[in-house]
Parts: C-alpha cells; structure tokens; sequence
C-alpha cells in the first residue's frame, strides 16, 4: 500500500533530477546571455543576473553579422528541406507501390545512403566542389544538404505510404487521377503526418550541420549562424553573453519547430527502420 | 477457274504467323517495360542521382587522392602507389589517435546506452511532470552540437566556469582545475559533452519501444507472482532489444563521425590529445596541407567504420532479421 504512494514521488524526483541536468547547461547559457559585461566576468558568479541586460540582444546585432548568418541558414534550410522533400517524395511513393528488379539493390543503395555522413567523405566532397567551382557557394551548401537527407526522407516516407491501402490509390485512379495526381491529390493529405516528420528533421538537421559549412564556405559573411557564432571565438576576447545571445536566437526556432512534433518523434524515427 | 485456288495455309505459314504474334507480343513487352523503365527513371531518379553524385561519387573521389601524389594546391600529379598510406602510418602520433577515436566511441557509446535505458523507463512511467522532462530531453538533441560544445567550453572555463566555482565553493578542490590542460581532464569533459548529447535520441527510440509493449503483458506476468525486475527481464528487454540494437548502431555512426563537438571544445588539444581520426583528418588537409595523406585516412576511417558495424551486425543475427 506504502509502496503504490511512494512510487509516484520517487519517479518525480527521478524526473526533477533528470530535468535538472539537462536543463542546466542551457540555463547557464540562457543566463550569460542576460548578464551585462562586467557581471559575466565577476568572482564568485552570479546564478542570476542582478541586473537583467536585455539589451544583449539587442547589441548583439551591431557586434555581429547574426542577420547575415540567419539569412543564410534561412536560405540553405528551407531550400534544401524543400528540394529534399520534393525528390524524396516520389521516390519513396514508387518504392511503396511497385515491384520491379532493381528495388532490392536501390534499397541498399539508400541504407548505405544513410549511413554515410558528410563528415566521413568530407575530403572527397571538398574535392568535388572545388572542381566544379563551388567552394565558397550556398549553392554548394543546398546541394550536399538534400543529398545526405534524401535516403533519410525516402526511407521514412516509404514505410507511411505502405501503410495506406492501395485501394485508396486505386479508387482516385478510377476518379481520373494520373499516378501524380493520385499522389499529391489524395496520398500526401493522407501521408501528412510522415510529411512533417520527415520535414522538421530535415530542417533541424540542415540548420545545425557544421562541417560541410565549415570546410566550403571560407568568407565569413556566407557562413550559415551555426558555424558563424563558432567564429566568435577566434576574435579578440570572447564576449560570452553576446555570443549566447547570438547562440539562443539561432536556437528558438529549431525548438520550437522540435517541440510541435514531440509526439510523433517516438514513432516517427523508428518507423522506417523497424517496420 | 475453280474455286480451290486460295492456297491452303502451309505448315511455314502457319509458323510464320505464330512467330509474328510472338514478335508482336515481344514488341508490346518490350515497350511496356520500356515505358516501365522511363517511369522508374522519373520517379525514382532525382533521388538516386543525387546520393550517387554527392554521396558515393566523394568516395571514389578519396580513393583516388589516396593513392595519388597531390601538389600543395590540391592538383593530382600522378599515381604514387601507397606512399600516402605509408606516410600515414609512419606518422608517430597515428596509433595514439587510433587508439584515442577507440576511447572517444567505446566510453561514449556504452555511456549513453546506459543512461538512456533508465531514462527511457523514466519517462515511459506515469508520473506529474512527465511531459516536462520529455520536452526538457528535447533540448540537447534540437541545440546545434556546436552551441552545446560552446557551452560546455564556458562551463569548464578556468577562472569563471560553473564548473570550477561550484567545486571550489563545495571546498572539493583547492584552487581551479585547468581542464583544457591536461589530456585526462579534457577527455573526461569531451565524454561528458558526447554522452550528455547522445543521450536524448537513444532515449527516445529506446522510448518508441516502450510505449509498443502491450499492458496486458505486465499484467499477465504479475499475475503469474513476477516482480518487477523479473517482468524487466522477460519482457521488456526482450522486447525492447531491437531498438536498443539499433540506437548502439546509429550511436556507433553518430559518434565515430563526430567532429563539430570536440572541434568547438578542445580543438584535438591539449597538443594532439583529444584528436579523433575525424579531426585528425581535416588537421592533415588543412593543417599540413597533406590532402593526400588525408585521403588515406578517410578510407581507413570508412573501412574502420564498415568493419565495427559488420561485426556488430553479425553478432545480433537475431536482431538483424528483427529489423527487416
């Protein structure tokens, strides 16, 4: 009887510990950020700050490129995720729905696809682009980006159109549908969940690569904000609370997108390899 | 005339015939399938172009260096044999970076399973504030590897890090620990960093699990006098061991390849201490401008990587067929 009222309480103090590792990290940034400058290089440290510096954020404008860096993020996750999503779609939806010869060898090709990183090839990728002349490009960026998430997007979306009935497909046919009308029209709407999900990893994954930006982009100004605030360090003294400042902007919106699908991230990042 | 002069069929005609429906039969086969092919082509190709292009094309690409004398500016002279491959491994930090990549993976990897199973349970018990920590697990894994390394990097600064001035003021240690000084203390903080990152997407496919396993299980079972850990034992690990499989194997990937995170924290120093293959690699092409030397490290680093996963895959047969 002890025991079924303890066990509630024991598990939430489990989850306060828990909450409180993970979290710290991120509260420490969080702090530093709002801390004015002589406060962030104080003895002993302050938890909070005693004198709240919004203005960091502001400031942090005019110590940094960060527009630039965030225009150029924008520009290079939202194409690649699109492109991505665009190719990968009705590869998966072929994949899903046909039997033909080859299908066992391209479903090798994609798990090799997934298991190869950018950083693991990283001297054959600088080649390539430097041959082709786009070192030094965000179109280089966009290229490898969908590249390396496609057989990610392909497999996962795969295993959501299986689980719709080729019956639905079959009953737009008969309304008239083409093989691509069937599918935007009918299949997608049904397969939106997987849509998403596939999306919002791709984004997140996009917006946080650092080696590939790292190792092609060699002015500052086309540097995408995740290797951008990096390159606070290398200037004079780093100035701690503008480059978490700079840090928490870049981050919130990955969060945010993160935590509409905390839901789905369960099921969504199994279901195309258990399945 | 008579009427009998319409020449009565011949056994050649007669196979003639059959041989032109054959023919045409053929044709029409041949055409679908040939409409068939431009069909896989629109719809599969797009997607296959783009990994054979920038996916497997960069290999090919890196064995080629490898095996290729390369001027300071990146131009392939000539084929040199494996003189690149014998440089490399002449070079007399090599066996202390292999042996430091086995450290970096084996104690992240076991590190990480460990505390992702505990907090898988965790969070798959019903407790109030459940959905709080399962948004807080978020966090790291959402947060770009390099602005957790920044992070850690002021955390485990000297004079002002939280780290230092918390022992200190705990009365654990006398004066600060200089952790970017010395390889032991660096690597116990590079760890730290790789475990508390990997933690978050063991956790939540060990969770996908979890949250597949029927009650009625747990019920039969105490039912039959199971206690709790008896029920762990025999069903939820059984249960729960292809996805714990699969988290060990994309774990393995994900941290072999790091790069970003010991980058932005340690740099590979202090020296070479913490140097990976992987920072090993952009140090040798960028650093030492020995492109050609660096190549022959990647395809080491590709056959290291093949050959751990292939031993880990036959290992778990069972597993393996699971994941089909």
């Amino acid at each position: 009887m002890t025991s079924s009222r303890l066990k509630p309480l024991l598990l939430m103090g489990a989850g306060v510990v828990v909450f409180c590792v993970i979290v710290l990290p991120y509260f420490v940034m969080t702090m530093t950020a709002l801390k004015p400058d002589d406060e962030v290089y104080r003895l002993p440290p302050s938890v909070v700050p005693s004198d709240w510096s919004w203005g960091n954020f502001v400031q942090v404008w005019s110590e940094a490129p960060l527009a630039t860096w965030l225009g150029n993020s924008l520009v290079v996750t939202v194409t690649a995720t699109a492109i991505t999503l665009l190719i990968a779609t009705p590869a998966a939806y072929h994949l899903a729905r046909r039997e033909f010869r080859f299908k066992r060898l391209i479903m090798i090709v994609l798990l090799l696809g997934q298991m190869i990183t950018p950083t693991l090839v990283i001297i054959g990728l600088y080649r390539e682009f430097l041959a082709l002349g786009l070192v030094n490009t965000l179109t280089a960026l966009i290229i490898v980006n969908v590249a390396f998430h496609v057989s990610f997007v392909v497999w996962i979306m795969t295993s959501y159109f299986r689980s719709i009935p080729a019956e639905v497909a079959e009953a737009a046919h008969l309304d008239g549908c083409s093989d691509i009308g069937a599918l935007w029209r009918v299949i997608l709407p049904m397969a939106a969940p997987g849509v998403v999900t596939a999306a919002v990893f791709t984004f997140v994954s996009v917006w946080n690569e650092y080696i590939v930006a790292l190792l092609l982009i060699k002015d500052r100004d086309l540097l995408p904000v995740a290797v951008g605030i990096t390159s606070f360090q290398g200037q004079y003294t780093v100035q701690w609370q503008f480059l978490f400042a700079a840090a928490l902007i870049a981050v919130l919106p990955i969060i945010v997108m993160f935590s509409t699908i905390e839901g789905r991230l369960v099921g969504g990042l199994t279901a195309g390899a258990t399945k | 005339m008579s009427v009998g002069t319409r020449p009565r069929p011949t056994t050649r005609m007669i196979a003639s015939t059959a041989d032109d429906r054959v023919r045409a039969h053929q044709r029409a086969v041949t055409r679908r399938s040939r409409r068939m092919a431009v069909q896989h082509v629109l719809w599969l190709g797009p997607a296959l172009f783009a990994i054979a292009a920038v996916v497997l094309y960069p290999i090919v690409e890196m064995v080629r260096t490898s095996f290729s004398d390369v001027s300071l500016s990146g131009v392939i002279r000539g084929f040199n044999g494996v003189d690149n491959y014998a440089d490399l491994f002449r070079r007399p930090e090599f066996t202390a970076i292999l042996g430091q990549t086995a450290l970096w993976v084996s104690t992240v990897v076991i590190g990480t399973i460990a505390l992702a199973w505990p907090l898988a349970l965790l969070l798959n018990a019903h407790f109030p504030g459940r959905r709080a920590v399962r948004y807080a697990v978020l966090i790291p894994w959402a947060t770009a590897l390099s602005v957790s390394a920044l992070i850690f990097q002021w955390m485990f600064n000297y004079t002002y890090g939280v780290v230092n001035t918390t022992l200190i003021q705990l009365g654990l240690i006398a004066s600060p620990i200089d952790w970017f000084g010395d390889s032991t203390s660096a690597w116990t903080m590079l760890i730290i960093l790789g475990i508390f990152v990997s933690v978050p997407f063991s956790t939540y496919i060990i969770l996908g699990a979890l949250q597949s396993i029927p009650d009625e299980l747990y019920e039969a079972a105490r039912l039959d006098g199971a206690g709790p850990i008896r029920s762990w034992m025999s069903i939820t690990l059984p249960m729960a061991r292809t996805s714990t499989f699969l988290a060990v194997v994309l774990n393995l990937i994900g941290v072999f390849n790091s790069f970003a995170l010991i980058w932005v924290l340690t740099g590979g120093g202090p020296g070479r201490s913490t140097q990976t293959t992987f920072t090993f690699i952009y140090t040798l092409a960028f650093g030492s401008q020995a492109m050609g030397e660096s190549a022959a490290l990647s395809v080491v680093n590709i056959l290291l990587l093949g050959g751990v996963i292939a031993i880990v895959l036959v290992s778990n047969r069972k597993a393996l067929e699971d994941l089909r």
